[in-house]
């Protein structure tokens, strides 16, 4: 392949002070402009892996490169820059809540302000009106004004993408965005997300332990188990016998 | 096997009595060896009961309200006093409580030294403050408002750190990963969870203050507590019942208001 990956994870692992194994030696490559999706029960070692990326987690053995530079030890301003760079989505959506539905959007910006113009909230013109243009993009622009804590779960995880998009962000981290939210709210969510991240050609790395989901907006799919990769593959050939390997013999264990 | 625990259950029982009996005693004898001590004796408080009659309904009542005007000027310093103090510690503990929460202190060493300076501030209590105070700035409120920042301080940056512990890691972490410097996540991240509660327990300690105000003026650190003090120490009790009925309407006051306060703002 002639195009370089925009990651290139090799043998990453974590093991947390109290001795959890959580990543057991992960390697993998994500090419520019995918949708990759990660799946794997809970305590797989899913998000560890996305925190890891962002060094919001330590990792404690292997390499990271982003971009052609190795990031597996970066610190301070360099970080700082690296994560501007990549957006983050939670699953319990982590919006400032007590701080409105604009500025959780513009929060998005504070990587590229210093730390004093940012502290003071001193947001550009033109980062105002693209908070508005990406809030009316997730179909939230009558929102702005609203206290974040004011907004249901999958409109929060919609500001959430805002957030995330308003970063400039070349490499998308989700973390079990819809595991909080109701069918309908879910497939709102995944459907801006993916929406969104294709028009802006944004790569995408999104944990979910919603099989149909994976498989209904996956370029890629990595089943993750046990802090190891178990299997890469395209939606198609996630089959059966992939999920039962997953998730442990009992097919309840997959939507629980 | 049944036996076995009937036996020691009872034994446990027995046990668990004896030591009851022995922490009654205990207590008994301290009683009245502190009684001995301190010179009490219920003789003495009883034949002093007509003393105190004769101080309440003579001396001391009925409070010679024409002299209420003459507090106006104090009730007017204790509240200053009051807030001005509250002010200062605010000013003093806002940085140190965020240095002492454990959740964004920059690091461990910091975290203790911030608790360290928070304990020693508050062990002492505010009229030792005041005493010192006055010996060193002068008698007047000046040396009360300084009093009533320091010891205030140290409980404000400890119920600062508690609040600041307790708010949620994910907000902080969201904005953390968004690139955002040191500083403007303590700003964004940390402060808009923290404000209740840090409107709070400000107001709690301006009404505090108030108390403590009429306190620290007893020995000379202005305000209320201060004339209070000066017509105690003139015999002229009736008119430090006036002073005594201004402190209580004061505490009432500033209470029922800061009440209010709470209620609106969080």
């Amino acid at each position: 392949m002639s195009v370089q990956p925009i990651l290139s994870v090799t043998e990453l692992k974590k093991t947390f002070p109290d001795g959890t194994r959580a990543l057991r030696g992960v390697s993998l490559d994500v090419m520019p402009g995918e949708f990759l999706v990660m799946i794997g029960s809970s305590g797989a070692g899913k998000s560890t892996f996305l925190r890891c990326i962002n060094h919001l987690f330590e990792p404690t053995g292997g390499r990271i490169v982003y971009d052609g530079t190795d990031i597996s030890t970066i610190s301070g301003a360099n970080l700082r820059r690296l994560r501007r760079e990549l957006g983050m989505i939670f699953q319990g959506y982590n919006l400032v809540k007590r701080l409105s539905t604009i500025e959780n959007v513009l929060l998005g910006r504070l990587g590229y302000m210093s730390s004093i113009s940012g502290a003071l909230g001193l947001y550009s013109k033109q980062d105002r009106e693209r908070a508005v243009e990406l809030l009316i993009r997730v179909g939230l622009g009558e929102q702005r004004f609203k206290r974040a804590d004011q907004l249901s779960g999958g409109q929060q995880q919609r500001v959430g993408i805002a957030r995330a998009i308003a970063q400039n962000a070349r490499l998308v981290l989700a973390d079990e965005p819809i595991a909080s939210l109701d069918p309908k709210a879910s497939d709102t969510v995944m459907s801006y997300l993916h929406e969104v991240t294709r028009e802006e050609n944004i790569t995408c790395i999104v944990n979910l332990h919603q099989v149909d989901y994976a498989k209904r907006f996956a370029d890629r799919i990595i089943g993750l188990k046990d802090g190891e990769i178990t299997f890469i593959g395209k939606p198609e050939e996630v089959t059966d016998e992939v999920i039962r390997d997953l998730y442990g013999e009992k097919g309840d264990q997959v939507d629980e | 096997m049944s036996e076995g625990v009937l036996e020691y259950t009872r034994k446990n029982l027995i046990r668990r009595r004896r030591i009851a009996r022995l922490i009654i005693f205990g207590f008994t004898v301290a009683v009245l060896v502190s009684a001995h001590g301190t010179g009490f004796r219920i003789r003495d408080l009883y034949r002093g009961i007509p003393n105190i009659i004769q101080f309440l309904t003579e001396d001391l009542l009925p409070p010679r309200f024409s002299v209420w005007r003459r507090f106006l000027g104090p009730t007017m310093e204790t509240i200053a006093m009051s807030y001005a103090g509250t002010f200062l510690s605010v000013v003093f503990a806002a940085p140190l409580g965020f240095l002492a929460a454990r959740n964004v202190s920059p690091s461990p060493v910091v975290m203790q030294v911030a608790r360290a300076i928070a304990v020693f501030m508050r062990t002492i209590p505010p009229i030792v403050w005041a005493l010192l105070l006055v010996s060193i700035v002068g008698i007047g409120p000046f040396a009360g408002t300084i009093a009533l920042g320091l010891s205030g301080a140290g409980m404000l940056i400890k119920s600062y750190a508690d609040s600041i512990e307790d708010i949620d890691a994910g907000q902080i972490e969201a904005v953390r990963a968004t690139g955002a410097g040191t500083f403007a996540v303590m700003m964004k991240g940390v402060v808009p969870q923290f404000s209740p509660s840090f409107v709070s327990w400000s107001l709690y300690r301006f009404d505090l203050n108030i108390r403590s105000a009429a306190v620290v003026g007893l020995v000379g650190a202005g305000g209320l507590g201060f004339s209070l003090s000066t017509a105690v120490r003139l015999f002229r009790y009736q008119e430090a019942a006036v002073a005594i009925l201004w402190i209580l309407g004061l505490i009432l006051a500033i209470e029922f208001v800061t009440a209010k306060l709470r209620g609106h703002l969080i």
